[in-house]
Order: C-alpha cells, then structure tokens, then sequence
C-alpha cells in the first residue's frame, strides 16, 4: 500500500496530491503534458525534495522529520530516457543493479529471459536501437529487486513498431512478475491495454481515480475534455489458442472474440483489450461472409454527435460498454436510435 | 651527464605535485562543477589566477609568507625545525599553487558533463552517493583525470621564475632542470644546456601526445 500527501510548487506550478494505492496492479497515472505525472513520479523516488509525506507497505519514506533517500526506497525507476550507463556495456549496466540490489524474489535469469536481453548482452549501450534500450532499462530497474515499480512513459518517442513490441513485453511483465507499477502515460490507448486502475491528474491535481474501465467510460461521455479518449476498455476470458493461426480465442459472456495471439495467457484467465472506437463497425442484422471476425451483438445505450458530422455510439454488451465511432451519414441511414438491437463488428488485429 | 640530480628532483617535485593536488583539486572541482553558491565565480577566479600572474608576483608573496616572520612560516618552523623558504616543502607548496588551475580545469569540464540524470538513475539502482562517485563520475571523467595529471605534471617540470624565487639554487634540494638550464647558459655551457632543453622538449611533447591520442580515441569510439 503506498499513501502520499505532497506539495510541491515551482514558480507557476504546484503540485498537490493526495493518493492511496493499493500495492498490487499497474496503476496509470495519466493526463496531459505538463499536468506533473512525472514530478509526482520523482517525487515519490525521492528525487525531488517535496513537502509531505509518504509512506509504502508501512515503511515511512517521507514526512516532517525523515526524507529517504533515492538509494534507500525499494522503488525501481524506468525514466523516460533510458539513462543506461554509457562506460559500461549492457551486461555492465545490469550487473551495476544487481551488485546493489536487495534481498527480493525476482530472478537475474527470468528477467533477462522474460525481457529477451540475453542476445544484447556484450553490445555496447550506443549500439542498441530505441526499443532494445528501453527493454535493458526496464531489466535493469527489475534487477535491483524493487517493491515499487515506477515508468515515466516507457514507450515515448519510439517508433510505431517498438511501441507495440515494448507494449507485449509490458503486458507479459505485470502477468509475470505481478510487481506493483505507477505507469505515467498521456496516451489512453497505453493506459487501457496495461492497467488495471488509474488516477487522472490536471494542473498538478489528482481529478479522478479508480479502476481503468469505469474511468475511461466516464472520460468517454464529456468529450469536451482535455483528455477524451475513445474507445472503451473490455474484460474478456481466454478460452483457447489457435496456435494454427495465432489467435487467442477469448469468451466475452457467451459471445466469441479473436485477437492476435496472447501465448503467455492460460485458458479461463482474465486479459483486459482496449476497443478504439474508430475500429468499431456497427451492423442492424448480423452480417454474413465477412472477414470480420468479431461480431457482438448488443443493444444502443446511447449517440453522441462529435466534431466534423461523427457520431458516437455507445453499444451495451452483456453487462460491458463498447464505442463505436461512424459518420453522421451511416446513423441517420441506418435510423439508429437508443434501444436498437446491433451487431458490433470488430477485427481482430484491432484488438492487439 | 652531470645533472641527473637536477632531472631527479624535477621528477620528484612534479610528481609529488600532481599526487597532493589530485587529492586537493578533485574536490575543489566537485565543488566548483556543482555549487550554487554564490561566492562560487570567486573561488572560480582565485583558481585560474596563477594563469595570468607573473610567477615573480606569486613567487615574491610566498616568500613573505614563508618567512619565519610570517605566521604559516612560524607554524613551519616549529613543527619542522626548518624553513620553508629554498627548501623541497616550499618548492612543493609553491608548485601546487601554480599548477592548480591545471588541476582543477580540466577536472571542472569533466565533472560538469556527467550528466546529472545519470546520477539519478545510479540512486535509484540503489548507489550511495560514495559509491556514484567511485563507481560512475570517476570511470566517466577518466579522460579528465588523465588530461589533468598529465598537464599538471608537465606543467610544474616546466616552471622557472616562482622555482627560482622560492627555492634558488641549491643542488639536491631545489635544483631543478629549468635552473640548470639557466645556469649552464650563464655558464655558457651551451652543450649541456641543449641536452637538458631538447629532454624537456621531447618530455613535454609526449605527455601532450598522449592527452590529445588519448581524447582522440574516447571520440572516436563515441561515433
């Protein structure tokens, strides 16, 4: 469990929050540029001297009389530039970790395995390309046995393809080692394919917090928001691999759904998808010969006109909410009303 | 050769130099790389001073001040029994004021280009502060230890008008191979003048060699 009570102000800025987490899950904190996600995140590593207090699994790190410093908290760091050590190759830089790491669970070997760091280990730091820099770097902070992960928006300025190769990496981390994470991000897509719970900041505020699904609806019904992601976060059960095909075939209350291959997961767990609303198609009879995969059928909760003649709809599946992005054209022809019975159509890749 | 005595001592006095100075001057440095003090650009300016002083200035000042009628000189005096004006301390403590910036320069530029977030990053891997210095600054400014050594080095070999103030001549004890020189061509003893000279010559070029190949090289594999 981590408590913070801070305060923090730099000419025009202030920081102030007042958080309580539980230790387990990836928590997102998530906002726009500037909003302080990453001065939080500093703050609570003891980088930044901050008034307040904070205290983790009944350790007191911070208050009136005790500021920790940075090398006493059990909080690995993953910064937003890596900061791999350049003296030193990449076993170096893990090996740094490693002599300085405390007593814990985590395995050297299953780190580096589960990172796939093992074919980089003689290269030297200049040579590693964006995406392999940033898997050293998250090994290396795994290395020093932390009770407290920390990333400051682990998939920044990488390219399209690294991001979603360090999204997989991400993903079977916290299946993995279950290690309780703050994951800053601006980016919902990130935050809803990775975490379980989030706090949305503004303006150095803490503006609201609890689990990623009824968050993102909520942030999805005032579009006029800063941060208005679109699409929607569902819970599905894995119900078998095709490994044929590499598809992981998941049960969403009865219903079928197909998404690119999750190996990692077993059957009857849990795996959370985000659904963007613009890869939503929507259908008044259930369509044949299609080479869409996933079709849903639910009822219209609810239309929302958006900028630029769009519409979206809010589809009730079973007891979960999906978005649908379409143009005004397509709603006013299919006369689509609230209560509609329709059929949400979904490609499968759209659900990486 | 007639003056090995004179080449011996230089070697001591240099050595002895840069060895004291590199325990005074990294700290120095540190300070000076990172504080935000705001009597820092003084202490700044006191260090690069001997750059731009005429050696007899400096050399003449610490002569007062090494008199047993100065208080430092009485200090001396008392605890060692001898003076520190014309004897091997003296020339030593002369020698690391002279060449301090030669020190504390090339220290400050290496110091400043660690980037601090590397620091960080160190702290949150679990490194005291100690160990960041042992472990990360000092394999990082390798480059700048090396440069620094080797032009105080150099630099103290080379002097003459403070040497010549503070120690004079006395074979053995504040002879160097700079007063040699002088005294050879006063003694118009042109050939052994030109064995030492063309020594210093070679001595000064290698070392400078070295600090420029060694710079040469860490650029390189940074590409």
């Amino acid at each position: 469990m981590l408590t913070a009570t801070l305060n923090h102000s730099i000419s025009d800025f202030s920081l102030e929050v007042d958080i309580c987490l539980e230790s387990s899950g990836v928590c997102a904190i998530f906002g726009p540029s500037g909003c302080g996600k990453t001065t939080l995140l500093k703050a609570l590593a003891g980088l930044l001297p901050t008034q307040g207090q904070i205290h983790f699994n009944g350790q007191c790190w911070q208050d009136q009389n005790t500021h920790l410093p940075a090398c006493q908290r059990a909080a690995g760091f993953v910064f937003q530039d890596n900061r791999l050590f350049p003296h030193l190759n990449v076993a170096g830089n893990l090996h740094f970790a490693r002599q300085r790491a405390a007593q814990g669970s985590i395995d050297y070997q299953d780190v580096i395995d589960t990172l796939g760091v093992q074919p980089l280990l003689s290269r030297t730091i200049t040579g590693l390309s964006g995406g392999e820099a940033k898997r050293v770097a998250i090994a290396r902070a795994l290395i020093s046995q932390p009770q407290l992960l920390l990333m400051d928006e682990p998939l920044n300025g990488l390219d399209q393809s690294s991001k979603r190769e360090i999204l997989g990496y991400l993903r079977r981390l916290n299946r993995h080692f279950s290690l309780p994470t703050l994951y800053v991000s601006h980016d919902i897509e990130e935050v809803a394919r990775l975490c379980d719970h989030m706090l949305v900041m503004n303006a150095g505020r803490v503006i609201d917090q609890g689990r990623t699904a009824p968050i993102i609806e909520k942030l999805n019904q005032n579009s006029d928001q800063a941060v208005s992601p679109v699409g929607s976060v569902i819970h599905a059960k894995v119900s078998g691999h095709l490994t044929d095909y590499s598809l992981t075939e998941l049960d969403l209350a009865g219903h079928k759904l197909f998404a690119p291959i999750q190996s990692e997961l077993s059957i009857g767990q849990n795996m959370q998808l985000f659904l963007p609303a613009r890869d939503v198609a929507l259908a008044t009879q259930n369509p044949q010969g299609l080479s869409i995969r996933n079709n849903l059928p639910g009822i219209i909760d609810s239309l929302h006109a958006e900028a630029n003649d769009r519409v979206r709809v809010a589809i009730k599946v079973a007891d979960q909410m999906l978005f649908a992005q379409i143009t005004r054209q397509a709603s006013e022809a299919l006369a689509l009303h609230r209560g509609l019975p329709v059929f949400a159509l979904i490609k499968s890749v759209a659900l990486d | 050769m007639t003056e090995i005595n004179a080449v011996w001592l230089t070697l001591q006095l240099a050595g002895t130099t840069t060895l004291l100075l590199l325990l005074v001057g990294t700290p120095l440095a540190w300070w000076l790389a990172h504080s935000t003090n705001p009597i820092r650009p003084v202490i700044e300016a006191i260090t690069a001073m001997p750059l731009v002083m005429p050696p007899t200035v400096i050399g003449f000042y610490l002569l007062l001040l090494f008199s047993p009628n100065s208080a430092l000189g009485e200090f001396w005096f008392t605890v060692s029994g001898s003076t520190l004006a014309f004897s091997f301390s003296g020339l030593v403590i002369a020698s690391m004021l002279y060449s301090l910036p030669f020190m504390v320069q090339p220290l400050v530029n290496a110091f400043a280009s660690i980037d601090v977030r590397l620091r960080e990053a160190a702290a949150t891997l679990g490194a005291t502060p100690t160990d960041i210095f042992r472990n990360l600054i000092l394999p990082l400014s390798k480059r700048g230890f090396l440069s620094a050594c080797v032009l105080t080095f150099a630099h103290t070999v080379g002097e003459f008008g403070i040497v010549l103030m503070v120690g004079g001549n006395i074979p053995g004890e504040t002879r160097v191979i700079s007063i040699a020189i002088y005294e050879q061509v006063e003694t118009l003893n042109y050939a052994e003048a030109h064995i030492l000279s063309a020594g210093l010559i070679a001595l000064s070029f290698i070392a400078l060699c070295a600090v420029y190949l060694s710079n040469r090289r860490s650029a390189l594999r940074l590409n």
